[in-house]
């Protein structure tokens, strides 16, 4: 199940379940549902009798991450195994003793605007760090724009605001906090790219709504124009960009309700070199329902996307359940499942 | 893809610096190497490559090239530009 209870389905049950997941997504999105040798390739990865299931031999694909070293050292709330590692230690173990394809550092909260205060220090470790590994290191976070609003930031909030019939101060403040939010991304990216950055990750843009997913762009816009050859990946929050303002457009495209291969033209245009999908887990429904939905969503953003596409996998997100410990079983399989039928240019 | 165990970190490089997909990608590298698409996730044929080349492997060998110096080697491998790379070489 998408919360991560072991369960027995019967064949008819799962193949119920993928019917209707793509049915859904293509519904949402106005996009073609799998097929009929997809469904079956799909019903075959999910009934496999192995606990653990893999792609055939070179269908591999690579794996960018967001922070995950930092699960080494962090704790549970950060899904962390809490081993006294420093920064460079447990980046270098991810990279030499797990293998990662990419390497990531960023700050413990996971968000840019608390590195400004900060920058130096960050600057520096990802210096240190940059000089002994060997696969690309990015410097990743999360834009976050709900911390620009109060108590936690400068501008009314908008959920206090709209509840009061407050519309146009709402959608005003969201508007100003997007615009701090860019200037602090470009900030920061600007400041990163001093001390040779290999690559920046805006991970999990909108979370926020459009407004959010605005600064992002405009961020990475701004940040290819300063500094071109400074890679950047930009992953979505969610399936669809939420509308909490309605009315932000992106070089006159609306933001509001895009679906992932429309959020993949959009970052696109920006200059990100890599869009990240993000699909979220209905923790009610069955990982073949969830993971055929993903599937559906992520068949067309790789088939229509300008940039390689990432399909992100971390807890609740893509088919993976809702948990701290993702199941073994569900995770091979939405991993299978994205790569051999989504065409997941990476994870 | 294993990242320096194979060839995951190469095709990664591919990927960011020139947007290439991920056939794109490992087309790219497997023709850098010389070698076939199924071989870059062949531990037995990328070790000795990678060793060979001097562009990092994943077990410690005393004295062989890994971090800034295997990434100057991947750079001119790949025919890339890589930015601590460069500002590493500014700084010669």
């Amino acid at each position: 199940m998408g919360d991560g209870e072991r369960l027995w389905l019967s064949e008819s049950d799962i193949k119920t379940d993928i019917e209707d997941g793509t049915a859904d997504a293509a519904k949402r999105a106005n996009i073609p549902a799998l097929n009929e040798d997809e469904k079956k390739q799909l019903f075959d990865i999910i009934a496999d009798p192995a606990r653990i299931v893999s792609v055939n031999p070179g269908e591999e694909v690579i794996v960018t991450d967001d922070g995950c070293s930092m699960s080494f050292y962090s704790g549970q709330d950060g899904g962390g195994v809490g081993i006294p590692l420093s920064r460079m230690q447990a980046v270098l173990t991810y990279e030499r003793a797990s293998g990662g394809d990419t390497t990531s550092i960023g700050h413990s909260d996971y968000s840019f605007k608390p590195v400004k205060p900060i920058i130096n220090f960050e600057k520096n470790d990802y210096y240190n760090i940059s000089m002994v590994t060997t696969a690309p290191l990015f410097y990743g976070a999360q834009p976050n724009m709900g911390l620009y609003f109060q108590p936690d930031g400068p501008c009314p909030n908008p959920s206090e605001l709209l509840p009061a019939g407050k519309i146009a101060e709402a959608l005003q403040a969201q508007e100003d906090a997007a615009d701090h939010l860019t200037r602090d991304l470009v900030y920061v990216g600007k400041k990163m790219a001093e001390v040779g950055c290999e690559g920046l990750n805006f991970d999990t843009s909108g979370s926020a709504g459009d407004a959010d997913f605005l600064a992002a762009l405009r961020a990475v816009e701004t940040l290819k124009q300063a500094v071109p050859d400074m890679p950047i990946l930009m992953g979505a929050s969610g399936e669809f960009v939420i509308g909490m303002h309605g009315d932000i457009a992106y070089k006159k495209q609306r933001l509001a309700g895009l679906y992932p291969h429309e959020q993949a033209k959009v970052v696109s245009d920006a200059g990100a070199d890599i869009f990240g999908l993000a699909i979220g887990t209905n923790t009610t429904r069955s990982v073949a329902w969830n993971l055929s939905r993903t599937v559906t969503f992520l068949k067309e953003a790789t088939a229509t996307s300008p940039v390689p596409v990432h399909a992100n996998v971390g807890m609740g997100v893509c088919g993976i359940p809702m948990m701290e410990q993702t199941p073994i079983d569900s995770v091979t399989r939405v991993s299978k499942a994205l790569v051999q039928i989504g065409k997941a240019d990476g994870l | 893809m294993g990242g320096i165990r194979t060839s995951g970190d190469l095709v990664a490089w591919m990927q960011i610096t020139r947007r290439m997909k991920i056939h794109e990608a490992k087309a790219y590298v497997a023709k850098k190497l010389k070698i076939d698409l199924l071989d870059l996730t062949n531990e037995e044929v990328m070790r000795p490559i990678r060793e060979e080349l001097g562009i990092g492997v994943v077990t410690s060998v005393a004295g062989s090239p890994k971090g800034i110096r295997a990434k100057m080697k991947i750079a001119e491998l790949l025919d890339i530009s890589i930015r601590s790379v460069d500002l590493f070489r500014s700084q010669l």
